[in-house]
C-alpha cells in the first residue's frame, strides 16, 4: 500500500517533457490549427456576423425610412399651394389661433341679417386673461349673450345662420320673452396653433375627402363645391415666420348692427 | 483453460490508437481551416454590401428636398390639426334649431308662444291660447314625443292660468330634454 502511494507523484523533470514532447510532437500542428481556427471563429467571424445582421437591421430600417421618406416627398410635392392656403385660411377662420372678436362680430352681424331681424345689445365674456394659451391644447371657448329682437321663429333662423358662420360657434342657450326680444348665448371656439416639430421619418397624414368636403361646407354652406379664395388683410400669426397665413378678418358691421348696438366687452 | 487471453503487446495496440488520433486530428484541423476561411471571405464579401451607403446618401438627398418644402409640411400640419379639432366642434354642438322646429311643429296652429327658454337639456314655455283645446292638444303631442323619444324626455305642467283681460288661457310646462 505504501508503495503505491509514493509511485502516484508525477515529477516533471526534463527527461519527462522530452519524452513527452517527442511522443506528441506530430499531435501539435493540427491541433494548434484547431486552437487557432476555434480563436478566430470566436474573435473574429462571430463578431463580424454579428456586424453583418446589425448591418441587416439597419438596411432594413433604412429602406423602411427611406420609402416613407420617398411617399413624404411625393405627397408634398403633390400639394397645390394655393389649395392648401385655402384650407389653411378656412381652417384658421373656423377656428381661430386666437379670441378673433372682429370675426364674431361679423358672423353675429350676419346671422342677424340673414334671420331678417335686429341686433340689440351684446356682451363677451372673455375670461383669464393672464391664462397662458399657448401651452393649452384643447379648444377654448368665448361666451357670448346676444339680444335680438323677434319671435321663436326669428330665434331659429338665428341659430341655423349662426351655425354657418365662421368662427365656429355653438348656440348653448336661447330665450324667447314676451317683449319681443330673444336671449341667445353662444360660444365662439378659439384654439391656440399646434408646436410642430418637423420628423420627416413618419408617415405624412393628409386631409381626406370628406374633410375636405367639411371645409368646402364650412366655407360656403350654400355651395359647398366651390372655394372662395379669400383675400387676406390681417395675417394671423403663426409659429412659423416662412408662413403666411391669410385669413379673413374683415371688419365691416352692416349699417343695422353699427347703429343700434351697445357692444361692452366685459371680463 | 482461460480462452480470453489478449497476445497483442499493450504497446503495439497503443501506438495503432494514437496514429487514429492523428489521422482525425489532421482531418480536423483542416475541416476547420476550411471552415474559418470560408466563413471569413463569405463574411468579409457580405459585409462590403454597398446599399446602406446608398441608402443614407439617398436618405440625405430626400431630406434635404423635404427641407426646403418644410413650409408646405407645416401648412399641412396646421390643417391636419383645426380639421381634427373642428370634426370634434361640429359633432358635440347643440342642435336648438332643429330642436325648435320640432317643438314648432308640435304647436297648435290656434297657439302662440309666450315664453321660451331652451338650452339644450331644458325647455321651459307657456304658450297661450284662446281655448283649452289647443292647449290640449299641445300636452297630448308632447306626451306622444316622450312615448317616440324624439325630443323630450319628461314634461311637467307647471300651471294652466285663465287670464280674464285677455280671455287667453296660458300653459306653463317644462321639460327635460333627451
Amino acid at each position: 500500500m505504501n508503495n503505491s502511494k509514493v509511485n502516484t507523484k508525477v515529477t516533471l523533470d526534463e527527461m519527462v517533457l522530452k519524452s513527452l514532447y517527442y511522443r506528441y510532437k506530430d499531435f501539435t500542428v493540427p491541433i494548434s490549427v484547431i486552437v487557432v481556427c476555434i480563436l478566430l471563429f470566436l474573435f473574429l467571424i462571430i463578431p463580424q456576423i454579428q456586424s453583418f445582421l446589425a448591418m441587416k437591421d439597419s438596411i432594413s430600417g433604412d429602406s423602411q425610412k427611406l420609402s416613407t421618406l420617398q411617399q413624404n416627398l411625393k405627397i408634398i410635392s403633390s400639394f397645390d399651394d394655393n389649395e392648401l392656403n385655402n384650407y389653411l385660411d378656412i381652417s384658421t377662420r373656423a377656428l381661430p389661433a386666437e379670441k378673433d372678436f372682429a370675426g364674431v362680430l361679423q358672423a353675429i352681424s350676419s346671422s342677424a341679417a340673414g334671420a331678417g331681424t335686429i341686433l340689440g345689445d351684446y356682451s363677451f365674456q372673455i375670461g383669464d386673461i393672464t391664462a397662458d394659451t399657448k401651452s393649452k391644447t384643447t379648444q377654448l371657448p368665448l361666451q357670448l349673450s346676444i339680444t335680438i329682437k323677434g319671435d321663436l321663429t326669428t330665434a331659429r333662423r338665428f341659430i341655423e345662420e349662426l351655425k354657418n358662420q365662421l368662427p365656429l360657434s355653438d348656440v348653448t342657450s336661447v330665450s324667447v320673452n314676451s317683449n319681443g326680444t330673444i336671449a341667445v348665448t353662444a360660444i365662439f371656439y378659439y384654439a391656440p396653433l399646434p408646436k410642430i416639430s418637423f420628423d420627416d421619418s413618419i408617415p405624412l397624414l393628409t386631409i381626406s375627402t370628406k374633410e375636405k368636403e367639411m371645409l368646402k361646407l364650412l366655407d360656403n354652406p350654400s355651395n359647398p363645391d366651390s372655394i372662395t379664395n379669400v383675400q387676406a388683410s390681417t395675417p394671423t400669426p403663426t409659429p412659423f415666420s416662412s408662413i403666411t397665413v391669410t385669413p379673413t378678418v374683415v371688419v365691416s358691421l352692416t349699417p343695422t348692427i353699427a347703429a343700434s348696438p351697445s357692444g361692452r366687452i366685459s371680463q | 483453460m482461460s480462452v480470453d487471453i489478449n497476445l497483442l503487446p499493450q504497446k503495439s495496440r497503443s501506438k495503432l490508437s494514437q496514429e487514429q488520433l492523428l489521422t482525425y486530428s489532421k482531418i480536423g484541423a483542416v475541416i476547420s481551416s476550411i471552415v474559418t476561411v470560408t466563413f471569413a471571405v463569405v463574411i468579409f464579401l457580405l459585409n462590403r454590401d454597398p446599399s446602406l451607403a446608398q441608402i443614407q446618401a439617398q436618405e440625405q438627398t430626400i431630406l434635404s428636398q423635404l427641407t426646403i418644402l418644410h413650409n408646405k409640411t407645416a401648412k399641412n400640419l396646421i390643417i391636419l390639426d383645426r380639421v381634427k379639432r373642428i370634426e370634434k366642434i361640429v359633432q358635440t354642438r347643440k342642435t336648438l334649431d332643429k330642436d325648435i322646429t320640432s317643438i314648432q311643429k308640435q304647436l297648435p296652429e290656434n297657439a302662440d308662444v309666450t315664453t321660451f327658454s331652451l338650452d339644450g337639456q331644458h325647455l321651459i314655455m307657456t304658450i297661450s291660447a284662446q281655448s283649452l283645446f289647443p292647449l290640449g292638444n299641445f300636452v297630448e303631442s308632447m306626451t306622444k314625443d316622450i312615448t317616440t323619444k324624439t325630443l323630450i324626455k319628461k314634461v311637467t305642467i307647471e300651471g294652466i292660468i285663465s287670464d280674464e283681460k285677455t280671455g287667453n288661457f296660458l300653459l306653463s310646462i317644462n321639460a327635460d330634454l333627451l
